[in-house]
């Protein structure tokens, strides 16, 4: 799954120990910007088990491509997002290999997600084609309403 | 987003291919009785690179830059005035060891200015291989840090691509491996690649195409 957070900066900013965000957890993927001098606005990505030992206060996807857009007018949700390794961890068990899916579904990453969500769903004979248009706007919530599909 | 096409005029090239780094495809020609050397120019390649050896041991073999085994911080650079578009490269490591890094820096001005990608290869953590990060006039940050990028002697390939509205893509063997947006640093002058072992290994560098 993947939320959108604002956590605190940690770091001291050397090169040892850069300002990043406080996510309560070494090994996780993230994007993020920095939305004042104490904290970041983090996409992350992080299977549901992880979820209780992350930091941070989790935001909605209208409050995030607030925050984006004040940094960046021109910029949308899927200019601060990450794989998810959700989706990833699925298609293992279903014995894919989400590189490979994920090469051959288009160039930039939303098309690349949508790529592995359209395979777990070919894969499961589930139709998920409704949901296209607003999943590679790429909403966190609109992801979530394909991963519950998914999942059954 | 910039894509690599065919015919397309790379404002920076080099495959190595000569095996050199630097003094390198010249010829000299007999213009008016007088010998005079020519720059290497073609339609696709016009613009390959004059590297020069800040610091450390670097040398070019078998079409690729090498970095030798010396446990150090060392350094080569070029001129790179590009600070939007798209930047790829081959890099591969000769053993996984607990440290041991090649680091463009694909965008740089100054110590304090300049984006880098961060590739290494650490047995310790090995989720930590593949990360942009940045630095506009004080601290160095993270902006993009993808999981499950691990660690590998083969030869991989990053991409980064950059439009004018600061809106960053980064690939890793043509996986998007995240997007985030960033313009702090809008100017470019060099490329360059840092190395730094702490454990002797060896590095390699090559086909660098910036478009």
């Amino acid at each position: 799954m993947k939320k959108f957070i604002i956590a605190q900066k940690i770091g001291t900013g050397t090169k040892e120990d850069s300002f990043r965000p406080d996510l309560g957890m070494n090994i996780i993927g993230y994007s993020c910007m920095q939305i004042s001098d104490v904290e970041f606005l983090v996409r992350l990505s992080v299977l549901p088990e992880n979820t209780g030992k992350l930091n941070g206060n989790e935001i909605s996807d209208d409050e995030a491509l607030t925050l984006i857009k004040t940094k960046s007018p021109n910029s949308n949700l899927i200019n601060l997002d990450v794989p998810d390794v959700e989706t990833d961890y699925i298609l293992k068990i279903l014995g894919e290999n989400p590189d490979e899916i994920r090469k051959h579904s288009g160039e930039t990453l939303i098309e690349q997600e949508w790529g592995v969500v359209d395979k777990i769903a070919k894969i499961k004979k589930i139709d998920i084609t409704t949901y296209k248009t607003d999943f590679q706007k790429g909403r966190c919530d609109k992801h979530a309403s394909v991963l519950a599909k998914l999942k059954g | 987003m910039s894509r690599f096409t065919a015919g397309s005029i790379y404002k920076l090239f080099d495959d190595f291919g000569d095996n050199k780094y630097s003094n390198r495809d010249r010829v000299k020609q007999n213009i008016g009785g007088i010998n005079r050397r020519s720059r290497f120019s073609t339609t696709c390649y016009p613009k390959r690179p004059e590297w020069t050896v800040e610091s450390g041991t670097w040398s070019v073999s078998a079409g690729r830059l090498t970095k030798n085994k010396v446990a150090a911080q060392e350094v080569i650079y070029c001129t790179s005035p590009t600070a939007y578009g798209t930047w790829q490269w081959n890099f591969q490591f000769d053993a996984i060891t607990n440290w041991g890094i090649l680091q463009p820096y694909f965008i740089y001005v100054d110590a304090t200015h300049h984006y880098f990608l961060f590739h290494g290869n650490d047995s310790e953590a090995p989720d930590w291989n593949f990360m942009l990060k940045g630095r506009n006039g004080g601290a160095e940050y993270i902006i993009i840090n993808p999981a499950n990028v691990n660690a590998t002697t083969t030869l991989n390939t990053a991409k980064i691509t950059r439009d004018k509205s600061g809106n960053w893509e980064i690939f890793y063997n043509g996986v998007s491996k995240g997007t985030s947006t960033d313009n702090n640093v809008t100017t470019s002058t060099y490329f360059r690649i840092l190395a730094d072992y702490e454990n002797a290994n060896q590095g390699y560098f090559d086909n660098l195409k910036v478009l």
